[in-house]
């Protein structure tokens, strides 16, 4: 229940940074770790609420981003059993491709420093993760 | 297999809630619910955008900002004594005043830009903290100062989505200030273009562009005579049927913490 508030109010301040100041995918990053690290049908209900949230601050069509948020997340759970998906490399590689989904999905400009940038961050947060819990493996 | 299982069933739930979700907010209710939600947002963008920019703003020299304002001053007053030496000479010509809807204008905070800040790029899209609760309707222009920013592109009931001047959706009639030529004020790459200007037309460096005036029936868009830029650079050529000019906007849309709604009441 603490683990869920904190997690909820991060994902809150993600909302807030994303929409005002910097338009790169926090949000998408935030779940992708979440999910790499827990492996939990959780994930969707994060990704449901975070997207409809983020619609709502961005005045889109709301449900949209949720659509796109939980067939990302169960497209990179997918891949659990085929490769090791708590890896550094493999984070970088659907970040990259998710936020520049979503880039074009929204017609956003400079999509693919977006997704870059949307890698970096997604790697320090990774390794971060990586120090706290030793589950992960890099 | 049965964590997997799970897991698509999972997905499948959350993917017809979000359908249900689509549907949901596009009804009655729905709109109620996303103006509290809008509500309880408002706050907490308005501070954090307002921390950034003025972060931005103190990177800039007092000396700078102060001549730039100036600057802006004089082409301000440029503009409105050539447009009431048109006006003058088009009531002289016709002793009937225009029948243009009443506006009133309705000062707004930016909530977000649609672009980052960091790579110090003009927005394309800003939103702003009035809907249509408040009377802020698709297609009405925000403004700063006699500055257009852009057009209204959705309304929600207390938050707006406005495309700015640099929106390639966003294209309008412009006219020059001193030479009177007229055309297409388009966005182009990072910057402002003033495009499909016949070749016998005279087109100056530094002289400004305003809008010429694309209001609708409802008397919602742009009115004549806002600020757009400055022309910078004039692209000629004799075997083109058409000219253009680079605007330099006179305003820096990063910057901004408000603006003006041209409400129509």
């Amino acid at each position: 229940m603490k683990n869920s508030s904190i997690i909820l109010l991060l994902f809150f301040f993600a909302i807030i940074v994303e929409s005002t100041i910097i338009s790169i995918p926090l949000t998408l990053v935030g779940l992708l770790v979440l999910f790499v690290n827990k492996k939990d049908t959780s994930i969707f209900l994060y990704a449901w609420l975070t997207g409809v949230l983020l619609d709502i601050a961005y005045v889109r069509t709301i449900g949209l981003t949720s659509i796109f948020f939980t067939t990302f997340i169960f497209l990179v759970s997918l891949y659990d059993k085929k490769y090791e998906i708590r890896t550094l490399p493999f984070c970088i590689i659907a970040i990259c491709t998710g936020a520049a989904l979503l880039g074009l999905l929204y017609e956003k400009n400079n999509i693919l420093m977006h997704a870059g940038i949307a890698a970096m961050i997604a790697s320090i947060i990774f390794l971060i993760t990586s120090r706290i819990s030793p589950q992960v493996h890099r | 297999m049965k964590q997997r299982q799970q897991m698509s069933k999972t997905f499948i739930f959350f993917f017809f809630i979000s359908l249900i979700t689509v549907f949901f907010f596009r009804t009655q209710i729905g709109a109620s619910v996303q103006g509290i939600i809008e509500l309880i947002y408002i706050p907490f963008q308005k501070i954090t955008y307002a921390a950034t920019s003025d972060k931005v703003i103190k990177n800039e020299s007092q000396e700078v900002t102060k001549l730039k304002e100036e600057n802006r001053r004089l082409q301000l007053q440029l503009s409105n004594i050539k447009n009431i030496e048109r006006e003058a000479q088009a009531l002289r010509d016709q002793f009937n005043t225009s029948n243009e809807m009443a506006r009133k204008l309705l000062p707004v905070a930016i909530l977000g830009i649609g672009d980052a800040l960091f790579v110090k790029k003009q927005p394309t899209t800003i939103i702003i903290d009035k809907g249509n609760a408040e009377g802020v309707h698709t297609n009405d222009v925000v403004v700063y100062k006699n500055i257009i920013l852009g057009k209204v592109a959705k309304a929600s009931e207390h938050v707006s989505v406005v495309e700015t001047v640099y929106n390639k959706r966003s294209t309008f009639s412009g006219q020059a200030v001193q030479s009177g030529a007229v055309g297409v004020v388009r966005a182009q790459g990072d910057g402002i273009l003033f495009d499909n200007v016949i070749l016998s037309e005279k087109l100056e460096v530094n002289d400004v562009i305003q809008t010429k005036g694309d209001v609708n029936e409802q008397g919602r868009g742009y009115t004549p005579g806002l600020l757009v830029g400055k022309i910078t650079a004039v692209h000629k050529k004799a075997s083109a049927l058409f000219q253009s000019a680079e605007i330099t906007p006179m305003i820096d849309m990063t910057r901004l913490t408000i603006a003006f709604v041209l409400v129509t009441q």
